[in-house]
């Protein structure tokens, strides 16, 4: 009897996941939400920028992690646009040109910000991250002179103020990173050498791996997975996909946790039989 | 000289790295920007290479209708076909970004999303409490996710407090500690390179055992 408790059909469990997480995706539950330190250093980051300051957002991400990441970058986006803050885009992934693409459009519209002179997208250029390196002398000709769309940096008035990525330009980076080149990248060749305060947004298995750079100080706090996104949101005042998503997450971790626990009472209830 | 001189020019490229990056000198006479020029030019060479080199064994495959053969032709339909799409209609293409955020972007989070369900099924099929660190590493993971959601909130307000306590202490700890070990290996192979002890990069078994 107990072996049935061990060996619940892996389709069961399947159909089990789909439901709770469908479920709360359609109907919320609603429930309560805190913020961690990590997120809170984070905000503050972006909410000290006065208007005018340049704000430096990593695109370094596919649609995979579109949904921890996409709501973080929304988020900051927004915030920052709203206070005044220019911004500059820049993708070290090809896949973060589509994304960024996506959420700079959907926002500038939103907030009414005009490209070119409220923000930036750089896009993507190959060979990353010796060419974010070498946008640490010479931003221009690094990026080949041109912003996503072809545009001549020329003919872009914020770039006039960026010709290259150091403290002289921009006050902050934040990095929405899911791997390689990403976070480490700009932690050594633009942030540490350039003394730059860098904040970054990771998907929540990546968390662990940043944890040591943001108690040593290096990051300036953290947006760890769909409940840093959510927890931005929450800050920023402005509830959007990751709020939503987190009853669904909530659902679906209690699920696991009660799979994990009939495992183990069958595990052990057998042991003793 | 097959093995000589790609060893000298590991050797040669390896130290002018270092000298680039950590003499003052090196840095005066601009030695990093020269490599990111070469590393630049070498890579997109290799990008080249890679196409033809794809190209070239699926059209062969098809060609000779191999098993499978059906596979390589759709690879490389898409391959040159959204290379040329991406050249005629470039980024801002309304074509180009729907095959991107229709296809591409819908099929990427599909794959990634499936993750929920085998992690779901693996997770209750090998979490057992058979040992004491297995016992551990189950309450830790289970204090974590229960601390990363708001339903774990709900259930006890200590959670979240206790799921940042181990993110913030022992996982640091211990990721420190990987991340030390795996820098010292990194160092040690670097010196075993420049050394010409290790050689597996130039197609041999590598060891210092190497003729």
């Amino acid at each position: 009897m107990w072996d049935r408790l061990m060996s619940i059909d892996k389709r069961v469990i399947y159909l089990l996941v789909a439901i709770a997480i469908a479920v709360p995706l359609i109907k919320p539950l609603g429930l309560p939400l805190s913020t961690s330190t990590e997120s809170e250093t984070a905000f503050n980051a972006v909410d000290a920028l006065k208007p005018g300051d340049i704000l430096w957002i990593g695109a370094d991400y596919g649609p995979s992690s579109a949904p921890e990441l996409d709501p973080m970058a929304v988020a900051i986006f927004r915030h920052a646009l709203k206070k005044g803050v220019k911004v500059v885009v820049y993708a070290m992934w090809q896949d973060g040109v589509q994304m960024s693409k996506n959420w700079t459009e959907l926002v500038s519209k939103e907030v009414g910000a005009k490209e070119g002179t409220d923000w930036v997208n750089l896009g993507w250029k190959p060979n990353n991250p010796v060419t974010l390196r070498q946008m640490t002398d010479d931003l221009w000709t690094a990026a080949a002179g041109v912003d996503v769309n072809g545009t001549p940096l020329s003919n872009l008035p914020l770039m006039e103020r960026v010709k290259k990525l150091d403290a002289s330009s921009v006050t902050l980076i934040f990095d929405l990173s899911t791997g390689s080149p990403g976070t480490a990248d700009y932690l050594q060749y633009v942030s540490e050498p350039k003394k730059i305060p860098m904040s970054v947004g990771v998907t929540a298995v990546s968390a662990p791996g940043a944890m040591p750079y943001v108690k040593s100080g290096q990051y300036t706090g953290i947006l760890s997975g769909m409940r840093g996104a959510a927890e931005y949101e929450l800050l920023s005042k402005a509830p959007g996909s990751a709020i939503k998503g987190m009853d669904a997450q909530s659902l679906g971790h209690a699920l696991i946790i009660l799979l994990i626990i009939l495992g183990n009472i069958g595990y052990v209830l057998r042991k003793r039989a | 000289m097959r093995k000589e001189l790609p060893l000298l020019v590991t050797i040669l490229t390896g130290l002018f790295v270092i000298f680039g990056h950590d003499f003052a000198i090196g840095e005066k006479w601009q030695l990093i920007n020269s490599m990111d020029k070469w590393q630049s030019i070498s890579q997109a060479v290799a990008l080249l290479i890679g196409a033809i080199n794809l190209t070239r064994i699926h059209v062969n495959h098809v060609r000779r209708r191999k098993a499978g053969y059906i596979f390589s032709l759709l690879l490389l339909v898409c391959m040159w076909g959204y290379t040329v799409l991406g050249v005629i209609d470039g980024y801002k293409g309304v074509t180009f970004r729907w095959v991107y955020n229709a296809l591409l972007a819908s099929l990427d989070s599909t794959i990634f999303s499936l993750l929920a369900f085998y992690i779901a099924s693996a997770a209750y099929r090998a979490f057992r409490v058979r040992t004491v660190e297995a016992s551990l590493l189950l309450v830790s993971a289970a204090i974590v996710m229960l601390g990363r959601a708001p339903i774990g909130e709900a259930i006890w307000k200590g959670f979240p407090d206790w799921a940042n306590w181990i993110m913030r202490f022992p996982n640091t700890a211990a990721m420190r500690a990987v991340l030390i070990g795996a820098y010292l290996g990194s160092f040690v192979t670097v010196l075993r390179i420049l050394l010409g002890i290790e050689r597996a990069h130039l197609g041999g078994v590598g060891g210092a055992g190497m003729k």
